[in-house]
């Protein structure tokens, strides 16, 4: 899912069915956007992404996924959910990660945005210290 | 900036009916399973104390 540009809407294929939502954080300048696939009753693949709001563009704080197709994607089901935390320059920083272990796709969809929906404000005020720092 | 003023609570609602239209019956189970964990703040007591031994069957892998 990581190659698709976040545009709002279904994207429909031969390999099943992608949904994509955003929803507001508590915090002002925060966005959650999560993009779903599904195929044959069951989520195959999934990115929850928290964007904040700075210097004009969205960009990319932290990030759940589920992507067990591609080559580097994660798969919850064998890793337990992972959170991806980037730094302003866009490499990924070392994660503190609240790992459950193994978990199927559905929980860990819905572990992941109640995860960035409940640490938005820790996460983007963290990265904002580091735009400065 | 126009863009971003989606209520969370529609987001949520139109992911659910997606899912619900989308899952079989274990799959929404499991999703639903995961979301009253966290309400009810046992998902988050868990984060906090960082044992996960509690977490029902129904949100592992099968």
């Amino acid at each position: 899912m990581r190659e698709l540009k976040y545009e709002g809407g279904s994207i429909h294929g031969h390999w099943g069915l992608v949904r994509l939502f955003r929803r507001s954080t508590s915090h002002p300048d925060g966005e959650l956007r999560y993009g779903v696939r599904t195929l044959g009753g069951r989520v195959t693949e999934f990115a929850v992404q928290l964007y904040c709001w700075e210097d004009g563009e969205w960009r990319l704080v932290a990030q759940f996924d589920h992507n067990p197709e591609m080559g580097q994607g994660h798969d919850v089901r064998t890793e337990g959910v992972h959170m991806d935390v980037f730094r302003p320059s866009g490499r990924r920083a070392v994660a503190d990660q609240a790992d459950p272990g193994p978990m199927n796709p559905e929980s860990a969809l819905e572990f992941a945005i109640n995860y960035l929906a409940e640490h938005d404000e820790r996460l983007i005020e963290r990265y904002r210290r580091w735009s400065t720092g | 900036m126009v863009d971003r003023m989606i209520p969370a609570s529609d987001a949520d609602e139109e992911l659910r009916a997606y899912l619900e239209d989308e899952l079989d019956t274990a799959a929404l189970e499991a999703f639903d399973a995961a979301r009253e964990l966290w309400e009810s703040g046992d998902l988050p007591r868990m984060i906090e104390e960082g044992d996960f031994s509690a977490l029902p069957s129904s949100v592992r892998p099968r």
